[in-house]
């Protein structure tokens, strides 16, 4: 297996090529930006000093208008190509270096089928976006992990009466989905404790109103993991085989290292562990050089920091009958 | 006069409201526990239903291990007769989980054993049943603790008390059971 010097020395040649792009698209940042504002600028102090000021407006928001499809076509599509020809050319090589049947997929992702199927959230997302689709198998395990952002569609009137649309975040940040060590048949959630935390005894009360279809609450022997999560079942004795007394302690883990907003189910037999995630992972800067190693460098702790969860949660121990 | 009848009609409703709820789910309780406990019972047949296989695997290599199959075989045909009670076949029922495991170990010593397709077989599927053996208990232990508390806190204890719901013990491992839980607990 090769070590972080020697997957950075092998792609030097390929961060150079990419570098000629990287410059090209900083050039052409500069003079677009240059040339949307520089007009805009003098477009809307001109406004003011002629007596057609609408006219003058109009005409600002018009080269406004002109301005971003020039920019967005000209220089933002080549930092788009930049991104996606980095990724295509860095992280397969690092995928190869944690674990050689890993994939890497920059365009492709986590289906809303897939995550609607999770059961993980209840609302339907109306607009949803997934990227970075790393797949294959780890050790032992098969996996999927890709970032995703769901939103859900809403709409508000504001007080002239118009009605607006906005979206409000459902999830934003890496979804695994991962073949389960053991074999299982019913749906168990593991979901954050926000009732019982908030409201005690009368919060178990709205707890037991929180599950999925067909579940029931389930209590569970730890306290320090009753008061972190909820845990919804459809099989009782099940979700204690799946959340064995160390499991319990390995999400707790997972828990301190992801915040207290991951949430985990399980179910056909797999386990899917969303983890939120504001900022978006493996994004090469594009103010860096392209041949800068510590880029690379944090893109593999990066993937070695979510992929390290397979082994946190001992998926790959394989000592029960499911191969 | 007319209002103090209806002010008893009122609050006797409520009270039989209140009745039938808490009966209920004193029930559901019960129920809950006989579930956890068939639980239990299905699992504990699962893993007996292994004892032949692991005689005939292990036999050839364990001659020195005459004791313990004699106890496991002693032990199986004493739960399949039938006459033991349920207290009593469980507590045989604890006797065999250790036994299997000794004699699963014996495999350390044979690395052909070890390494046979039909022996891992065996290791994992033991492996399994012994896990949802644990995972039973656990349930049955959280049932038999929610139908506790309701038998012995007011007022449900005063309901549980006229309709004849009772305590039940707890499941708890032997000193044996005990030891192989620990060595699962690291996997």
């Amino acid at each position: 297996m090769k070590d972080i010097s020697e997957i950075t020395s092998s792609l030097i040649p390929t961060l150079e090529g990419l570098e000629k792009g990287r410059l090209l698209y900083r050039r052409r940042q500069k003079t677009y930006l240059l040339i949307l504002f520089i007009p805009l600028i003098a477009l809307f102090a001109g406004s003011f000093l002629i007596e057609a000021r609408i006219a003058g407006f109009i005409a600002t928001g018009i080269w406004f208008v002109v301005g971003v499809i020039l920019y967005q076509v000209r220089a933002a599509s080549l930092g788009k190509t930049y991104v996606t020809d980095y990724k295509k050319a860095v992280i397969p090589g690092l995928l190869q270096s944690i674990d050689k049947d890993l994939k890497y997929e920059p365009g492709a992702g986590i289906s809303t089928g897939a995550f609607e199927g999770t059961e993980l959230f209840t609302t339907s997302p109306d607009r949803y976006r997934t990227e970075d689709l790393i797949h294959g198998t780890y050790g032992k395990t098969f996996l999927q992990l890709a970032e995703i952002n769901a939103e859900e569609r809403r709409t508000r009137r504001d007080s002239n009466g118009k009605t607006e649309t906005y979206y409000v975040t459902i999830f934003k940040g890496l979804m695994l989905i991962a073949d389960f060590h053991k074999d299982f048949h019913g749906r168990t959630f593991v979901l954050p404790d926000k009732a019982e935390k908030a409201l005690g005894n009368v919060g178990r009360f709205f707890q037991k109103m929180g599950g999925r279809r067909e579940t029931n609450l389930i209590r569970l022997e730890d306290p320090e993991f009753e008061r972190a999560f909820a845990v919804y079942s459809t099989d009782e004795v099940e979700a204690r085989y799946i959340l064995s007394t160390a499991m319990l302690r390995r999400i707790l883990d997972l828990r301190e290292r992801f915040g207290k907003e991951v949430r985990l189910g399980f179910k056909d037999s797999c386990l899917t562990l969303a983890v939120p995630h504001s900022e978006s992972y493996l994004e090469p800067k594009t103010a860096l050089p392209a041949t800068d190693t510590s880029q690379i460098g944090g893109m593999l702790f990066e993937l070695k920091y979510f992929l390290e969860t397979i082994e946190e949660l001992d998926l790959n121990t394989r000592i029960w009958s499911k191969e | 006069m007319r209002s103090t009848l209806m002010l008893l009609i009122g609050g006797g409703a409520f009270l039989s409201l209140i009745l039938i709820f808490i009966y209920n789910s004193l029930v559901s309780k019960r129920n809950m526990v006989r579930s956890a406990f068939s639980s239990i019972d299905v699992n504990l047949r699962k893993r007996h239903d292994l004892i032949p296989n692991l005689v005939e695997t292990v036999k050839g290599y364990a001659t020195h291990e005459k004791e313990t199959f004699t106890r496991l075989i002693e032990a199986r045909r004493q739960i399949d007769s039938g006459s033991l009670s349920e207290s009593d076949r469980l507590r045989v029922e604890e006797r065999i989980g250790p036994a299997m495991h000794r004699l699963m170990a014996v495999a350390e010593d044979y690395p052909d054993l070890r390494s046979s397709g039909h022996f891992m077989n065996l290791q994992r599927t033991l492996t399994e049943v012994e896990e949802q053996i644990s995972a039973a208990r656990r349930a049955y232990n959280a049932a038999v603790f929610e139908i506790n508390n309701a038998v012995e806190s007011f007022p449900s204890n005063l309901v549980a008390n006229a309709f004849g719901f009772q305590r039940h013990d707890f499941f708890e491992a032997g000193a044996d059971a005990r030891s192989s839980v620990n060595v699962r607990m690291d996997q």
